[in-house]
């Protein structure tokens, strides 16, 4: 019984597929297209990254501050402050148009880096009401310098070990610590 | 056959879209918050995320409290619901090697771009309280072209 009725099909799709010598592939587009919508619903264009902080340890003692250079970027509400610990501030870069001066800060912490070539550790230091993005961008160009000039994009290292912190008052308790402003 | 051409640009698509989606994706969607933009190259880990939105404040995926009750509750500076939380998620998630070691403990971080400072602060102090000895902030990847400047 069985072996006869496969012998009928076989017999019919003789004749459908008589002096046709090409492949059926309409199977293998309709698949094509399911595999091409899944790809382009489950893709990403955009990468997230992390960028890895500097926390002290909850129960560490206060660290011996170490001699040389502390280096400090202090973001307040209108200005960016660049100093250094032990000696009060070295440069401040006042905001321009309602925008950071990021070109100016890095430009200052290249000559920063270049006097000071073994300094890694920076502390940046923000006011309590600075938005997140900031934050990220002022640590961006802390880290790194981003030299477009010559052949392509070369990333040059400045102060890669960052901490975050509070930024310190600005008022009689400041002028007192750093012999006023 | 006229249906070449078309087998020839769906074959290069599914190739195309193979290749883009080849890296894993290991933090949540990102649709409810901007997160900043850096040049920033480490890759994400598998870690516990706190996310901070305009409006509330998750861990991994899970809502602990709202902005607003953070503001409201005043200086204190550890999040006290937060800290259980991630208590509970190092005790059930991670890995057991990781379990012992509180420097390999992670936590990665995703704000909000207009996060405040002081809000942050108080995650990052919580995270450290909580005995997570390593936080990372999770930025989306800034195409940077010759020639822009630094």
């Amino acid at each position: 019984m069985a072996s006869s009725k496969l012998a009928a099909r076989s017999i019919r799709n003789h004749a459908k597929y008589k002096g046709r010598n090409d492949l059926n592939i309409v199977p293998m587009i309709d698949m094509m297209v399911i595999l091409v919508f899944f790809l382009l619903f489950t893709a990403v264009f955009s990468n997230t990254n992390i960028l890895e902080l500097n926390l002290p340890a909850p129960n560490s003692s206060v660290p011996e501050l170490p001699q040389g250079l502390q280096l400090e970027v202090i973001v307040r509400r209108n200005s960016i402050e660049i100093a250094d610990r032990n000696s009060g501030v070295l440069r401040t870069l006042p905001k321009k148009e309602g925008e950071y001066d990021y070109a100016g800060l890095s430009e200052f912490l290249q000559f920063v880096k270049a006097k000071y070539p073994t300094v890694l550790a920076a502390n940046v230091l923000l006011e309590q009401d600075i938005p997140y993005d900031v934050l990220v961008q002022t640590m961006d160009n802390t880290r790194l310098w981003l030299n477009a000039e010559g052949l392509g994009l070369t990333k040059v290292e400045l102060f890669p070990d960052i901490s975050v912190g509070d930024a310190p008052l600005v008022g009689a308790a400041a002028a007192s610590v750093r012999g006023g402003k | 056959m006229a249906l070449v051409p078309f087998i020839d640009m769906l074959m290069m698509l599914v190739v195309f879209l193979l290749l883009h989606s080849s890296d894993v994706e290991i933090l949540p969607n990102t649709k409810q918050i901007t997160i900043p933009q850096s040049v920033a190259e480490l890759k994400p880990r598998e870690t516990v995320v706190v996310m901070v939105t305009t409006d509330a404040l998750l861990v991994n995926g899970r809502q602990i409290a709202t902005i607003a009750e953070l503001r409201g509750d005043g200086k204190q500076l550890i999040i006290e619901p937060l800290r259980l939380a991630l208590k509970e998620q190092s005790d059930s998630s991670l890995r057991a090697a990781a379990q012992g070691d509180l420097a390999e403990r992670e936590v990665t971080i995703m704000g909000d771009k207009g996060t405040p400072f002081s809000v942050l602060k108080r995650v990052m102090a919580t995270a450290t309280a909580a005995d997570y000895g390593k936080v990372s902030l999770a930025v989306i990847q800034r195409e940077v072209e010759a020639g822009a400047g630094a």
